[in-house]
């Protein structure tokens, strides 16, 4: 049986008008970035096309498919909680048979289902840049792949912190700014780390033989890292390893997880980040937690 | 059926629910009356499970509540005091979506919700969206949504509030059809002395205390010790109030412009001799009646006067 709450929210999200005129800017914003890079590539190449300058354009494009979801999904996904508390239907989905895991999955699938769209709406458009040639369809099809896992992430953070924030437009303000957070921080974080760490072995302090450590504890903060994420995908499809060659530089080590890419490792984590968070979220909007009270 | 001992909920220093013992028999109709604040709508809520107790137990059929809400969420059907609906759905969409929460397999539901519609005479509203509804559909729609799952225990806590007196009327019809149906139903109030016909028992709440629970005879047997007396003066109200604060029988004096309200606990000829003490005292009498006796009355008298039922 289909989750009620996806089912439910999928026919007002077809309804909702909206949604079209969203879709229809987006698309329309889709085409002419993808126009304009295509027309610079014409100006930069009279005497033939490089297809190099296609990997960019389909590139800029995933990038801005990217930035996109990353504020689309939190406005829409963190008055998934919130939103039935505003308007006081949550009530009635706690007394009933779903448990708080179908409540909150089925909030999140509402979500993914509009990136869904998004994806499969901007498909004729990628399309233009397929028509070049450059750019593998399996290579696309592993980078869709990754983003409904990235808008998975993203939307069980909003889920989360819409159960958390009591109103709407707070818990899209707070999903943002830890998405926001997450890239700054975890970027800081590690450059922060590996300054500390090289400053301990230059005094002495610590021996090298710690590298593998603190390089595995860098590369699982910048696992949580969008941007890195992102740098990494362009890395993939470039056919090139620099993400890790930067990391193992910058630590000092030889990290290799043969035809693993570090988006691959970031989408597992990100995978089981998600299950945390929706776990998080079921928990939080139980009314009555498991616990034996005082007598 | 329903029981409920020693429950006790607090919210900070403020005891919202003060060890309250109740229990409600299967198959019959308990109307739950308390002022605002009293404590009706927290109770509701920790027998629906949307609320912890700070203490206290809830069985229901002897299974503790706190121990295994999962498994009684069959059992309740839940109507809140405030409640919202889904307005970007059809009626029938609301509660095919309500079906699929309790997971009633899809061939089942049509028929389910063709006779809940029909139950609260919107079955010609079926198509209409939810937005279109005026409030008192919506709210005879939100008891249609609490059935779908045909419960056992029906809680409604306050099905009528916000209602215009037509509104009123229907819901009160549509409540009257209900108890035909051999649900257990809790119901809070404030048109409860309309319901009074159709509730077999009924419990007083006040500060989180039930104060007294029983049929409507008796309750009223309980409190008819004390009646209330009405005075209509041409005018000196002081010096009646002055004579009456002197007889011990005489309680709860509420003096207005040009009338003395007050409870009388003694027998008809003592009543005699206040009449004639007010006239010997050459106070204005007009007229001195006794007040018939309802379940608003009782239920002012035993919350203290406090607001509406």
């Amino acid at each position: 049986m289909l989750n009620p709450v996806f089912r439910k929210d999928m026919r007002v999200l077809f309804r909702n008008v909206k949604v079209y005129v969203g879709l229809f800017i987006y698309l329309f914003v889709l085409l002419g970035i993808t126009n304009l890079i295509l027309k610079m590539i014409n100006m930069d190449n009279y005497n033939g096309f490089n297809p190099e300058y296609i990997i960019t354009a389909y590139l800029v494009m995933l990038g801005f498919q990217m930035l996109t979801l990353t504020f689309i999904i939190p406005a829409v996904t963190s008055s998934s909680i919130s939103g039935e508390r505003e308007r006081q239907t949550l009530d009635f989905l706690l007394v009933t048979k779903m448990s708080g895991w179908d409540i909150v999955t089925g909030k999140l699938m509402s979500s993914l289902l509009l990136v869904a769209i998004i994806i499969v709406a901007s498909m004729p458009i990628y399309a233009i840049i397929f028509y070049y040639g450059g750019v593998s369809i399996l290579g696309f099809i592993l980078n869709t792949v990754f983003l409904l896992i990235y808008s998975c992430f993203v939307g069980s953070i909003a889920v989360f912190f819409s159960t958390v924030v009591k109103k709407t437009a707070a818990a899209t303000a707070v999903s943002n700014l830890f998405i926001i957070g997450i890239t700054l921080g975890t970027g800081i974080a590690t450059a922060i780390i590996a300054a500390i760490y090289n400053s301990l072995l230059v005094s002495g302090i610590v021996s090298d033989s710690w590298n593998r450590v603190v390089g595995a504890l860098c590369m699982l903060i910048c696992s949580t890292n969008p941007f890195i994420c992102f740098v990494s995908i362009v890395d993939s499809q470039m056919g090139s390893q620099n993400v890790w060659n930067i990391i193992n530089e910058m630590m000092d080590t030889d990290f290799s997880f043969g035809f693993l890419q570090v988006w691959h490792i970031i989408a597992l984590i990100y995978v089981a980040l998600s299950y945390l968070f929706l776990k998080m979220a079921a928990r939080n909007i139980l009314p009555v937690k498991k616990k034996k009270h005082k007598k | 059926m329903l029981k409920i001992e020693g429950l006790v909920k607090r919210y900070g220093k403020f005891t919202a629910v003060d060890h309250l013992d109740m229990e409600v028999s299967k198959g019959s109709i308990y109307g739950f009356v308390g002022p605002n604040g009293a404590g009706k709508t927290t109770t509701m809520k920790i027998m629906a499970g949307l609320l912890g107790a700070d203490g206290g137990s809830v069985y229901i059929d002897d299974i503790d509540i706190c121990e295994d809400m999962e498994a009684l969420k069959d059992k309740i059907g839940y109507m809140p005091d405030f409640f919202g609906v889904y307005n970007d759905l059809r009626v029938d969409e609301y509660m095919d979506f309500y079906a699929g929460t309790y997971y009633i397999p899809y061939d089942k539901r049509k028929s389910i919700i063709d006779d809940l519609l029909e139950l609260v005479d919107l079955s010609d509203k079926r198509n209409a969206y939810v937005d279109s509804l005026s409030r008192g559909m919506k709210q005879r729609l939100c008891l249609a949504r609490s059935l779908i799952h045909d419960p056992e225990i029906l809680i409604l806590d306050e099905p009528a509030s916000g209602l215009d007196p037509r509104a009123r009327i229907e819901m009160k019809e549509v409540l009257k059809q209900l108890s035909t149906l051999d649900k257990t139903i809790i119901i809070s109030s404030h048109i409860l002395p309309e319901l009074a016909e159709m509730c077999t028992e009924i419990g007083i709440i006040n500060r989180g205390k039930l104060i007294d629970s029983g049929s409507v005879n008796e309750i009223m047997r309980h409190i008819s010790k004390e009646r209330m007396i009405d005075v209509r003066l041409l005018g000196d109200t002081e010096a009646a109030v002055r004579i009456l604060e002197q007889i011990p029988e005489v309680k709860d004096i509420k003096e207005n412009t040009f009338d003395v309200a007050f409870a009388y606990n003694g027998t008809d000829e003592m009543l005699s001799e206040v009449l004639a003490k007010l006239v010997s005292a050459s106070v204005p009498v007009i007229s001195f009646t006794e007040r018939e006796g309802n379940l608003e009355d009782i239920f002012m008298k035993l919350t203290g006067g406090e607001n509406n039922a």
